[in-house]
């Protein structure tokens, strides 16, 4: 019963999805609708690749960078908050808050010329923006615990392994989450920028739409881009309000 | 089984803990009681290494402690501080199972010892087992807190100012629930308070410490009766010695077995009680006897002013 009362709040990042799934598997037979916006033009859908390849690419190379990021940016941040590492704390601490200042259009820039055009480029990019939240929160999460609850499980006699996994990350769940949810966002958004130097993402239409002159390709990325960013957000909403609250 | 020779600890600028010297015997309710800051959670927490110590010897069980593993150590002494330390994302039966986990004792035997212990502390485990921590008030908490640190029933108990934040009625009754599961149990404990009338009531051995050093230990009466200096008595504050003494001894004690002209509507009090209690009695009743009755509220015997202050002659106050 607890359980069924908890899954609740997936409901809301379901129904996202599946509407962007009705609308990826659709919008090619809605010609007769982005006619309207486009009347003169003789092609209205875009079509190079179809919405859902172009949704799954996406997807990818978000998730890839995401998770990059996740075992990355954690690893620093727990490195930096046990004994030994702390002499690096404000040093990661700093860079991890300057590097959110850096537009991500110039860390995709920089990509380019070492890891060359395409996919690759770009994943490599949205990996190390998408580091700065994970560690700036990470760092935050770890630090956040309370002293007495750290002592206790110490003087209970847990190994430092244990404190880790079973109190430390568990009560900064919470926190890091939420930075996975800002580098998600981020990377959403600067995966379609990934297509003007090669990757293949559902920037593609938007891209082709602007170069052309053709706003039914503009709207269609663009849609189905904003659908994908809102179905995710809501779906780390509701991951949060099924973490146990430990406040 | 807790030997402490000439330990001292020193941070950076300061020295916590100086060239301290104490042994513990098996069993006993060791109370460390001073002023803020001068040492009693820093001398604790050499004890199960949670502080490694700068010089001397530390030993536990006859065998020095820096030849034991850390992590061993801890799971055989239990540990409860002031703050409680509950972790917030496990239920109340979760953190009290802590320690028989690490211990992998079998998971049957662990719901026992949660249910048994959750009973013992007046906590019914039926109605707090899957509680969490943010539910509890402060009071159960510090029970679930002092649960936890004795279920993997260690030999060694280590209390930090458990009960400092609790308000007084509470902080009483866990007093006496402590002082009877102890009974119960035989633990060897480490108390530390900054409050010397929990110090009073509860230790076997008081150890008095100010800036790092030991200044006076011994039992309650040793302590009150013959205070080592000006500190000392202040800390057990002066103008209350005498009623402090006279709550560590009971009513049976100084009692006259003698039940002649008994009448149950007058004046009585408990065998059980201290002589305060009976003090303060015999200032309400503005009588100077009460009849002494047994926990079934039979007559047992009497009690006189004169059994309370037996004063000799030379203290008489002369009359002219
Ligand atoms: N980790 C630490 N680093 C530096 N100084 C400390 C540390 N812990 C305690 N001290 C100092 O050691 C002294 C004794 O502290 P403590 O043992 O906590 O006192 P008490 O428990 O009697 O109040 C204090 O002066 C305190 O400031
Ligand atoms: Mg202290």
């Amino acid at each position: 019963m607890r359980g069924l009362a908890r899954l609740g709040p997936l409901w809301q990042p379901c129904l996202l999805l599946a509407l962007l799934g009705l609308l990826v598997h659709n919008l090619a037979n809605w010609e007769s609708l982005f006619r309207l916006v486009q009347p003169d033009t003789r092609q209205v859908i875009y079509s190079r690749d179809s919405f859902s390849y172009l949704l799954w690419q996406h997807l990818a190379l978000v998730g890839l960078a995401v998770v990059g990021s996740l075992m990355i940016g954690l690893s620093a941040a727990i490195l930096v908050t046990r004994t030994r590492g702390r002499a690096f704390l404000p040093l990661v601490n700093q860079l991890a808050s300057m590097g959110q200042t850096v537009p991500p259009v110039a860390v995709l820039a920089l990509a380019v010329p070492v890891l060359g055009f395409g996919n690759p480029a770009t994943v490599v990019a949205l990996l190390i923006y998408g580091l700065f939240p994970i560690v700036r929160n990470g760092i935050a999460g770890l630090q956040g615990i309370d002293g007495a609850v750290l002592e206790s499980a110490r003087g209970m006699g847990m190994s430092a392994m244990q404190i880790l996994w079973q109190v430390e990350l568990p009560l900064a769940a919470k926190v890091i989450l939420a930075g996975v949810r800002t580098s998600t966002t981020f990377a959403i958004a600067t995966a379609a920028i990934g297509s003007t130097v090669g990757a293949r993402t559902l920037g593609d239409p938007i891209i082709s739409g602007l170069i052309n002159g053709n706003n039914a390709y503009v709207i269609q990325g663009a849609l189905l881009i904003g659908l994908l960013a809102i179905s995710l957000d809501a779906l780390f909403s509701a991951v949060d309000k099924w973490l146990p609250s430990t406040h | 089984m807790i030997e402490l020779r000439r330990l001292s600890k020193h941070f950076a600028d300061t020295t916590a803990v100086d060239a301290i010297d104490l042994s513990i015997a098996r069993g006993e309710l060791c109370v460390l009681v001073g002023t803020s800051g001068c040492g009693k959670s820093t001398t604790l927490r050499m004890i199960n290494r949670l502080i490694e110590y700068s010089e001397g010897t530390l030993m536990v069980d006859g065998r020095p402690i820096d030849q034991l593993d850390a992590v061993q150590l801890r799971r055989r002494m239990g540990y409860a501080i002031q703050s409680t330390g509950l972790f917030p994302h496990w239920t109340v039966a979760q953190n009290i199972g802590l320690v028989p986990r690490l211990l992998k004792w079998p998971k049957s035997k662990i719901a026992q010892r949660v249910d048994e212990l959750l009973n013992l502390l007046n906590m019914p485990a039926r109605e707090f087992a899957d509680k969490y921590p943010q539910q509890l008030s402060g009071g159960q908490a510090q029970r679930v807190g002092v649960a936890r640190a004795l279920a993997g029933d260690p030999d060694i108990l280590l209390m930090d100012e458990p009960f400092a934040a609790l308000d007084p009625i509470t902080r009483s009754n866990l007093q006496d629930e402590l002082l009877r599961i102890l009974h119960q149990m035989g633990k060897t404990i480490v108390f530390v308070t900054h409050d010397i009338d929990e110090a009073l009531k509860l230790a076997d051995r008081i150890v008095i410490m100010d800036q790092g050093r030991i200044v006076q230990q011994g039992s309650a009466h040793e302590l009150l009766s013959q205070p080592a200096n000006e500190f000392v008595s202040q800390l057990l504050g002066k103008a209350d010695r005498g009623l402090k003494q006279a709550s560590l001894r009971q009513v049976q004690e100084r009692m006259q077995p003698n039940i002649q002209g008994y009448q149950s509507e007058q004046p009585s009090i408990s065998a059980k009680a201290s002589l305060k209690q009976a003090l303060s009695a015999m200032l309400w009743h503005q009588q100077d006897y009460l009849w002494v009755l047994d926990h079934q509220q039979q007559p047992q015997g009497l009690i006189e002013l004169a059994d309370i202050i037996p004063t000799k002659p030379q203290h008489r106050r002369p009359r002219s």
